[in-house]
């Protein structure tokens, strides 16, 4: 924390901060309008395919009798994986007293809820009978990941907005008090959201009270949601999944895709919205240090996964693996063990790749490496069952997703960049009254109402 | 020259163990150029046929089907061109003589037994293709009964004759297969007598479903044309001893045999989860009442 300013010196500091990091708010032109033009049609495009399969059912996808968990499965996966760092930035770092993370967690947030909230929206465009999901409820069995799947899901998604929301509330209520230039409706919503924020003591005290319970309460949660996320696989005897390790496994997977997810959102806002002096070099560098642990630790999953059962070769492991080191998956293997884990560990050794633009390009490889990872989890198993496959046409023993499938795979990635672009472009992407604390500013500046208004 | 001397010696004396262990099978030229004394016509190929099911099927297996035992050297398929390239000659030798796992049928059948094999061999060679005379399939039916409590099957079958009556067809082998997931089971063949009846002892031991039943086909041999008699959900095979595997609380269990403990470890864990965040909403009406104050 800086040195305490002067009542002069806060207030024009202050007024500096507050215009910065609301100008992904204020800051309207040609090309927001475009971005947000070009996902929206992406999303048309996704829902006109999610029509179609609707009306004709699952099979417009490459999905057969054998691999009946395809792309929208590993793309479920990955968006469940990329939400854990919300947990992982936001709560844990936090509650580690660690400084430099503080102005990353709305982003690390942001980025949890896009992600946890398709992760929910896939799995439901995944069924063949989406009309029929209460069932899911109605008549689910306590003893499946997938009952427990769901529930962990919807629980993450509250914890994850609540976690958003309560320290927002301060700001909200600087953006009622100050803000010029935006619609009266969006004022309106400010407004409401503030609940009647006034700044007292107490007020503050139940804010951070309750970010502290929530904050340690999104541990057990987060580790669960990739954990049973996890069982859904290790729970059965089908080679490749059926390991013991699959949940740690999974879970640092997770730490390295949302690590490399929110490095490339950190690096758009500071381009975009000028936050140069709020996401520095040292952000950049310290996250490049996290990506190199969280990968570390991965790559000893990744050891741990395939070594022991390679020492082996089991018959139906070693069949499988085969396929994977040297069959028909061994570029997509090795692709992302080389892309995905030994080559950004390598480079981001090095402080030169530490900075923002080359983090951005890293993180962008790891985040598509983190996608196909997934997709060599799934179906490359999918396609080995235990029984014989005999009596099938040929396109049932592989498969590949249609271009409809791929349409709905897309609607993933633009749905969650909807709900990160509307979040930015409604409320600041660092929290404002916590950056100005950390300033040096008093509390009392920021109830105060601006003189030219 | 005493080098290449020795060289020779030392080739000549491990030729003869060499060809134990070639593939090839020797036939001696003489044995290779004997003919068939018997005629190659319908007659003598089915009783070949018959030869072949009895004695040669259990290693070879069916003709074309390529299911042969994996023994070494693999017997070959009849239809093979491996089988096919040898003379009538050679195969009535190897038939007689027998090597390593194939035994010597030199004293269990007869010269003249071994010659319709032959021809029922030959009988898939190409180059004898229309020489027989093709005989349509006979026109048959089958009827049949079970009795389930003395696990006897009653059955019968029947000819068209030239005036297009059934007659009672004599003779002829039935063959009984079970219905199993993958496929059928052969289970036993049966022969009808003279007056075209046959009965079949069901065996003892054969499973068939948790309950004891079987579906059953009855089938004539290739020779007739004759649609399968299908008995269905016979009783009479003895109760599959399947364990349930949903009997018991199991975690792979159905919901309403979960464990107690899984039952209350997922609603203590969520309830608890979730009033804890029923807390911190409240945390929140009490943020927007301490703002009236």
């Amino acid at each position: 924390m800086n040195e305490i300013k002067s009542p002069e010196e806060s207030r024009k500091s202050l007024d500096r901060i507050f215009r910065d990091l609301t100008r992904s708010i204020t800051h309207r032109d040609e090309m927001s309008r475009f971005w947000l033009f070009i996902l929206v049609m992406f999303a048309i495009v996704g829902v006109w395919g999610f029509i179609i399969q609707i009306q004709r059912g699952l099979g417009v996808t490459g999905m057969r009798d054998y691999v009946s968990w395809g792309a929208y499965i590993a793309n479920f996966v990955f968006f469940v994986a990329v939400s854990l760092i919300g947990f992982l930035i936001s709560s844990t770092l936090h509650l580690l007293k660690i400084e430099w993370s503080k102005p990353i967690s709305r982003v690390a947030e942001q980025v949890a809820i896009a992600a946890v909230a398709m992760a929910g929206l896939i799995i439901v465009m995944d069924m063949g009978r989406p009309d029929r999901l209460q069932n899911v409820f109605l008549h689910g069995r306590f003893a499946s990941p997938i009952l427990w799947d769901l529930t962990v899901v919807t629980t993450y998604l509250v914890i994850s907005v609540l976690l958003f929301y309560l320290p927002l509330i301060p700001d909200l209520a600087l953006l009622r008090d100050r803000l010029t230039g935006v619609p009266e409706i969006q004022k309106k919503i400010y407004t409401v959201l503030a609940l009647g924020w006034k700044g007292n003591e107490e007020q503050y005290r139940l804010v951070t009270h309750a970010m502290r319970i929530l904050m340690i309460l999104i541990i057990p949660v987060g580790l669960s949601i990739h954990t049973v996320t996890s069982w859904l696989f290790a729970s059965t005897l089908r080679a490749g999944w059926d390991t013991t390790i699959f949940g740690p496994y999974f879970v640092s997977g997770a730490f390295v895709a949302g690590t490399a997810a929110v490095v490339m959102v950190m690096f758009v806002y500071r381009l975009r919205y000028r936050l140069k002096n709020y996401f520095t070099h040292h952000h950049f560098d310290m996250m490049g240090k996290l990506l190199v642990f969280v990968c570390l630790v991965y790559l000893y999953f990744n050891i741990n996964e395939f070594l022991v059962p390679g020492y082996k070769m089991r018959l139906h492991e070693g069949i499988h693996l085969r396929e994977l080191f040297a069959g028909g998956y061994s570029r997509m293997f090795w692709f992302v063990q080389i892309a995905g884990l030994i080559l950004p560990i390598f480079l981001l050794l090095f402080k030169y790749f530490r900075r923002p633009f080359p983090m951005f390009l890293i993180s962008f490889l790891v985040l598509v490496a983190s996608w196909f990872k997934r997709y060599v989890i799934v179906i490359p198993t999918m396609e080995h069952p235990h029984l014989p496959v005999q009596n099938v046409p040929d396109y049932f023993k592989h498969y590949a997703p249609t271009s409809n499938e791929i349409v709905i795979l897309l609607f993933g990635f633009v749905g969650a960049l909807i709900i990160i672009t509307l979040l930015a472009k409604l409320f600041p992407v660092i929290s404002i009254w916590e950056y100005a604390h950390q300033q040096g500013i008093d509390k009392k500046y920021l109830t105060e109402k601006p003189e030219n208004q | 020259m005493r080098k290449f001397f020795f060289l020779s010696a030392a080739v000549l004396f491990l030729l003869p163990g060499l060809q134990g262990f070639s593939q090839v099978w020797e036939v001696p030229a003489d044995q290779d150029a004997l003919k068939n004394p018997s005629a190659f016509n319908n007659e003598n190929v089915k009783a070949g046929r018959e030869l072949y099911n009895t004695h040669c099927k259990s290693c070879h297996g069916d003709p074309g089907k390529n299911n042969a035992l994996p023994l070494v050297p693999p017997p070959p398929d009849v239809t093979s061109e491996q089988m096919l390239q040898n003379s009538e000659g050679a195969l009535f030798y190897k038939i007689t003589t027998g090597r390593v796992a194939m035994p010597a049928f030199e004293t269990t059948l007869t010269e003249e037994q071994r010659w319709r094999i032959v021809s029922f061999m030959k009988s898939f060679d190409p180059a004898n293709e229309g020489l027989l005379v093709k005989e349509e399939p006979v026109k048959a039916r089958l009827q049949g009964a079970a009795d389930e409590t003395a696990k006897v099957l009653t059955l019968s079958a029947q000819t068209l004759n030239a005036s297009g009556e059934w007659m009672p067809l004599p003779h002829a082998d039935l063959f009984i297969s079970a219905k199993r997931t993958f496929g059928s089971l052969a289970i036993g063949q049966a022969k009808t007598n003279g007056s075209g009846h046959a009965e079949f002892k069901f065996p003892e031991e054969f499973k068939g479903d948790w309950e004891g039943l079987v579906d059953l086909r009855v089938t004539l041999g290739e020779d007739f044309s004759c649609d399968p008699l299908v008995m269905n959900r016979l009783k009479i095979a003895a109760p599959a001893d399947t364990e349930n595997l949903f009997a018991d609380r199991v975690l792979w269990s159905t919901n309403d045999r979960t464990q107690w403990w899984l039952i209350l470890a997922y609603l203590g864990v969520v309830g608890g989860v979730w009033l804890v965040i029923g807390y911190v909403i409240f945390q929140i009406l009490k943020i927007y009442k301490a703002g009236k104050e």
